[in-house]
């Protein structure tokens, strides 16, 4: 408590409160004395001299909402500049069918397509046909019949630069563009997670397990179970499901020229 | 040491005020509301701006304030904080006013008096009074010339007797922060009364 406190002043302290205390206080002028008294009892006052001031401008508070709103501006158009571009299905000339989120779209229909294809969708293709999704500089995707995948956000362009995609089953084919540099995607199968931070590589999500095979770049295969093992150029990694250890070996002989052509096919239209 | 005092010699009795009647605007029951709280009203605003011309304008506005809004006026409560609180509001748009800045800058406290105020009373010696009226202009000036934040806690707390809680809800500061004024604002009037004392 403040008052509880009593102020215990020191010798100098106690002299000028003496001081203080003891001077006589101010007194008024008779004569303004008498007037005023007689303006306040009747009410009328001579002009006052006193400048009645409007209310002071809050200068702080106008400072905080200018700052707050130049803030929310700037996070805002940060935000905005900082979408990547949305997945764009490349046109297909098969008689599949796409199911994005439970709802069936012809493989052709790439208009309709592209409009329903937001990340985290969940993306099954059926039929006979790939499917090549492109997120412009950034990621290329190639979907094998059967593959059944939730589609990961493309990294942004400053911020949120790391990316998540699930493949349920399926063969994925992925190429990273030039905008990607300095970005990260972890692809997580039944069996592993795939970290790729700039490659050209494919998801094999198999019944009896995953196999990771790179064509280009370092990919690093982390066994839900297991250590992390990192794939160079050219091999691939099984991870046998029920297992704890990678197995390394050289990439599949069918993945070398499906992936060359994903890598100098897509890059074009990407980059 | 004593406790904070208030100008006890000018301190009435505010239950013997007809404080209905000043809501009324009644003219007996101003005239005696003024009697009773003019000369505490002129002695918080001279402290507070330091100069008799500000004073005798600050004065008028708060007694004009306080026409305006007697009939808000709570007979049921004692009406000096609402007074008091009323002159430093004057005095802070004074403050605030370029006029009074530029009247600082161009006319000092040492001005000499304008003569409006006795220099004795009746049956007062008149060496006495020089003295003490020495000592009073000593004083004021030394309050003057501490700069405001500390000016107000001092006066508020040494005239008025204000509480530093009160003082802190009136200034829109803590009551810690209004205490370490308060001592800051001693130390600093020790050195300048020993200024003013040469």
């Amino acid at each position: 408590m403040i008052e509880g406190a009593e102020f215990k002043p020191g010798s100098d302290e106690a002299r000028v409160l003496e001081q203080l205390r003891t001077a006589a206080p101010p007194v008024a002028g008779a004569a303004f004395r008498e007037r005023l008294k007689r303006e306040f009892v009747s009410g009328e006052f001579a002009a006052s001299r006193v400048v009645a001031l409007p209310a002071p401008p809050r200068r702080h508070r106008a400072r905080w909402v200018v700052g707050f709103a130049a803030a929310a501006t700037v996070t805002i158009v940060a935000a905005a500049l900082n979408q990547p571009p949305r997945w764009t299905a490349m046109p297909s000339s098969g008689t599949g069918q796409v199911v994005v989120n439970g709802v069936s779209l012809p493989v052709r229909d790439t208009a309709e397509l592209t409009r329903r294809l937001t990340p985290g969708s969940r993306v099954r293709l059926q039929g006979g046909e790939e499917l090549n999704l492109v997120s412009s500089g950034l990621l290329a995707i190639q979907l094998s019949p059967g593959t059944e995948l939730i589609l990961p956000s493309p990294p942004g362009r400053w911020f949120g630069r790391a990316a998540r995609a699930t493949v349920d089953r399926g063969l994925v084919r992925l190429t990273t563009g030039r905008r990607f540099g300095g970005a990260h995607l972890a692809i997580t199968t039944p069996e592993a997670t795939v970290h790729v931070t700039g490659t050209t590589l494919a998801v094999i999500a198999e019944s009896t397990g995953t196999c990771v095979c790179v064509l280009e770049g370092i990919a690093h295969v982390h066994p839900h179970k297991g250590t992390m093992t990192r794939v160079s150029p050219g091999t691939r990694v099984d991870i046998a499901r029920g297992t704890r250890e990678p197995h390394a070996g050289e990439m599949r002989l069918a993945e070398r020229p499906k992936l060359l052509d994903l890598r100098d096919r897509l890059k074009s239209v990407m980059n | 040491m004593t406790s904070p005092n208030r100008d006890r010699a000018q301190e009435g009795d505010s239950s013997v005020l007809d404080l209905a009647g000043v809501r009324r605007r009644d003219p007996e029951a101003l005239a005696a509301f003024f009697e009773q709280h003019f000369d505490r009203v002129y002695a918080l605003v001279l402290r507070l701006l330091g100069d008799r011309h500000s004073a005798q304008d600050a004065a008028q506005e708060v007694f004009l304030k306080i026409h305006r809004a007697a009939h808000t006026l709570d007979p049921s409560r004692d009406p000096e904080p609402w007074i008091t609180t009323i002159a430093y509001n004057v005095c802070r748009d004074l403050w605030r006013s370029g006029a009074y800045r530029l009247s600082r800058q161009a006319a000092s406290i040492d001005d000499p008096d304008n003569g409006d105020t006795p220099l004795t009373s009746r049956g007062e010696d008149p060496e006495e009074a020089l003295i003490a009226s020495e000592r009073r202009d000593q004083v004021q000036r030394a309050i003057a010339a501490l700069n405001e934040p500390l000016r107000i806690v001092i006066v508020l707390r040494e005239y008025q007797g204000w509480s530093y809680e009160r003082i802190a809800e009136l200034t829109g500061t803590t009551p810690v922060a209004a205490r370490k004024r308060y001592s800051r604002a001693l130390a600093e009037l020790g050195k300048l009364l020993e200024k003013v004392a040469v």
